[in-house]
């Protein structure tokens, strides 16, 4: 029986997170399928991520787009315009915008239906040649 | 024991086959959930619908809520309405439960309550649900509840999406609904239309057919810019009335009423300074029909031989109301006080009102309600673990023509403790509750009496100790409530009892969330009530309980639930069970399939008719007010 109630408590253990934490993790996670950087820095123009930065160190915010290893923007077209010059890794924070913009997003992370989603252009990741892991396969748009 | 627990811990290690990043984005979804900027923990007891909760129950509307509610049941009316506290021939309790859509109360002025309409319309237009138990903070409406259901409306920002809908089960039900919600050019907007057709299983009795089938058609839009935010509700409704009032249950037509109503509101909110401030008006038009093959009912006249007998009757019920608020939130030190003022004005009127071929008319002249009400509410943080709560409203009530006004009072103080994952809430509450502008009318335009009911008082004391981690939390709580002067019809006229009614209060509860995919909640209580009032059987206990278990196993996801109660006077003890299964077939398309009440084994509700002439009773065969149904249907996004 005690044996039981370790496993249980140590599934417990598993899952304590603040939702920047949370918001935090899921941006690195979607970050380390296209870059290998231990530190992911990060452009953002949307505040609902502008507090992802403040416990987690293994992303940095960049207040360059030029500098971002990947982009979570409200508008691409106009952070497109911006970066010309970088292969930037943009996604779109609004489901109208990244519609817009499906030559050039490499996914969408927003909230739809009232729930938080993910998308990865395979248009993109095609053209792009990137390999995406088995897990993030159903993400493909 | 182990036969409990292996299963949970075989599911709880199954689960994390689910990736990290299916994880993480429940966990956002549950954490970063609207009810998280939107609850009160400070107002009450609170139980919480996430959005993801109600998407996987797929919940048709509220009356599948309310059944969970600790220490009530879900109950209709001898007309088919959604009403808990039902009791034969008792004026129905307007300060039982209150049901609010963001910060617009439901309202009947009638009758007191909107419950009874909104109790059974469709709900894919609310984001999440907020229930608070025990009297929460006055600052929510005009007057205390004993229940308050908060229904929040799905924000634009969190759907950007169209959304259409159709479900199809028992009795030919059927609901199809759309919605369209986004952001324009920082104009952001909630279009929603649904039709509904509600059948249930029809009785036959004394050669009548009961009915409780309801067709609403309901139209919810909301536009939002900056601070301000207007909404318009309209809905059409063809409801059949059930028993209808037939004295020997044997009516000759379907009892039938017609609704229209229109609510329009516009609401003001700065987050900075801390005002709200809204104005709205809801109208609404009820057209009624019913007939019996013997006595509809019994109308007293002032001559011999005093009463007239009618076999049918119809009438036109308009009813309006209007609202004004204004509130503001002070922050000085450690103190949060919240003041606020509030108007409102009700009248009804009744039109064409025919029994057989005489016409009725309101010779009493009353027919209008105006409030003035003046709320406070001072939040004292005295550190970081002990929060004190007072509040207070006062209402000033002012009735037409010669019904006397009333004022009622009510207050309210809590304390919360606070540290590590340990939380304490205690409140000691008093209020006093008006009867309905239905009861003031009656009591002295039908029954002819000279003054008007007392208010019924309350008193309540309850605590609630909570202990809750990241992955579960535990709560007990007790409660003691003594009400005096309750409202009820003697057979002739409304009076108030004379002793008091004691409940006391029991109900545990349990949380835990295996990985947010996956969770279980339990609940189980007992109440015990003495009512001095009655000459036996005045001690009575009821008790129960749910299981749910949520899950999400690959593309399903899973919902099941059972209640279980037993309650006092009711033969059949209550084993409801709840199921849900939603496929997700593409991120577009999601199917479902739903039953309710699948053992078909629900409480028995005993209806009755009386006669006053013969001074018999009619008792209809036991029934249920939640009876066995089975939906199935889909929802695509486009």
């Amino acid at each position: 029986m005690k044996k039981i109630f370790l496993i249980i408590f140590f599934i417990t253990l598993l899952f304590a997170d603040s939702i920047e934490d949370v918001k935090a993790k899921i941006v690195k996670n979607i970050a380390h399928i296209f870059t290998k950087c231990k530190v992911v820095k990060v452009y953002t123009d949307d505040p609902y991520f502008f507090d992802i930065f403040q416990s987690n160190t293994k992303i940095k915010r960049v207040n360059d787009c030029k500098d971002a290893d990947i982009i979570l923007t409200k508008n691409s077209k106009d952070i497109k315009n911006i970066c010309k010059k970088r292969k930037a890794y943009i996604f779109s924070t609004r489901y109208n915008d990244y519609k817009k913009s499906i030559n050039f997003d490499l996914g969408a992370f927003f909230w739809q239906k009232g729930r938080p989603t993910l998308l990865i252009n395979r248009y993109m990741i095609n053209k792009m040649h990137i390999h995406i892991p088995d897990s993030y396969k159903k993400f493909l748009d | 024991m182990k036969n409990i627990i292996l299963p949970i811990i075989f599911l709880a290690v199954a689960l994390q086959a689910n990736t990290d990043i299916d994880i993480l984005l429940a966990n956002l979804a549950q954490n970063d959930d609207l009810s998280n900027q939107t609850k009160k923990e400070s107002a009450g007891y609170l139980k919480v619908y996430t959005r993801s909760d109600l998407d996987r129950m797929k919940i048709r509307s509220l009356k599948e809520l309310i059944e969970q509610i600790p220490f009530i049941r879900y109950r209709e009316n001898r007309t088919g309405y959604t009403d808990p506290f039902y009791t034969p021939y008792q004026p129905s309790l307007s300060n039982g439960i209150k049901v609010f859509i963001d910060d617009r109360e439901l309202i009947a002025p009638f009758n007191g309550n909107g419950l009874q309409l909104f109790g059974q319309m469709g709900l894919e237009f609310i984001d999440h649900i907020e229930i608070y138990m025990g009297i929460p903070s006055q600052s929510f409406g005009l007057s205390p509840a004993t229940i308050t259901i908060k229904c929040y409306t799905k924000k634009p920002e969190r759907e950007q999406t169209n959304v259409v809908g159709i479900s199809a089960g028992s009795y030919n039900s059927n609901r199809e609904y759309i919605y369209s919600a986004n952001v324009l050019s920082g104009l952001s907007y909630l279009i929603y239309f649904s039709k509904d057709d509600n059948n249930f299983k029809k009785i036959h009795f004394n050669g009548s057919t009961l009915s409780k089938n309801k067709h609403i058609k309901n139209f919810y839009g909301k536009i939002s810019k900056g601070n301000l935010t207007f909404d318009i509700n309209i809905a059409k409704a063809k409801m059949d009335n059930f028993m209808g009032n037939s004295f020997n249950i044997d009516p000759a037509n379907t009892p039938r009423v017609d609704v229209n109503y229109f609510y329009g509101g516009i609401y003001y909110s700065n987050e900075e300074n801390g005002i709200k401030s809204s104005i709205n008006y809801s109208t609404s038009l009820a057209k009624a029909f019913e007939d019996s093959k013997t006595i509809l009912g019994l109308y007293p006249i002032p001559t011999p031989p005093y009463y007239f007998l009618y076999h049918n009757a119809f009438y036109k019920l308009k009813e309006n109301v209007a609202n004004i608020k204004l509130s503001k939130i002070f922050k000085i030190k450690n103190n949060k006080l919240i003041l606020g003022l509030r108007g409102r004005l009700k009248d009804f009127k009744v039109k064409d009102a025919k029994l057989d071929n005489l016409t009725i008319s309101n010779t009493l002249g009353y027919n209008k309600e105006a409030i003035l009400s003046f709320s406070g509410e001072d939040n004292y943080l005295i550190n970081q673990s002990n929060l004190l709560t007072i509040s207070l409203l006062l209402n000033k009530y002012n009735e037409n023509s010669v019904v006397k006004n009333y004022d009622a009072l009510s207050s309210r103080v809590g304390y919360i403790y606070h540290a590590g994952n340990f939380t304490s809430k205690s409140f000691a509450f008093y209020g006093e509750t008006i009867p309905s502008m239905k009861v003031l009318y009656r009591n002295r335009a039908i029954y002819h009496q000279n003054s008007d009911p007392k208010k019924t008082k309350e008193i309540a004391l309850s605590t609630k100790f909570i202990y809750k981690t990241d992955k579960f939390d535990a709560s007990l709580l007790y409660g003691h409530t003594i009400t005096k002067h309750d409202l009820y019809f003697d057979g002739s006229k409304y009076v108030t009892t004379k002793h008091q009614n004691i409940h006391d209060l029991f109900s545990c509860r349990y949380n835990y969330n295996f990985n947010y995919l996956n969770k279980l909640s339990f609940n189980a209580w007992v109440s015990f009530a003495n009512n001095k009032n009655l000459q036996v059987n005045r001690r009575y206990k009821n008790y129960g309980g749910y299981i749910s278990l949520f899950n999400k196993i690959g593309k399903f996801n899973l919902y099941n639930n059972l209640v279980y109660k037993k309650w006092d006077g009711v033969s059949r003890k209550e084993w409801n069970f709840n199921s849900t299964i939603t496929y997700l077939y593409s991120r577009n398309l999601t199917l479902f399939a739903k039953v309710n009440n699948l053992f078909d084994h629900s409480l028995y509700d005993n209806y009755y008719s009386i006669n006053p002439l013969t001074n018999t009773k009619t008792y209809l065969s036991p029934t249920e007010s939640i009876g066995r149904s089975l939906f199935l249907g889909l929802e695509y996004q486009f």
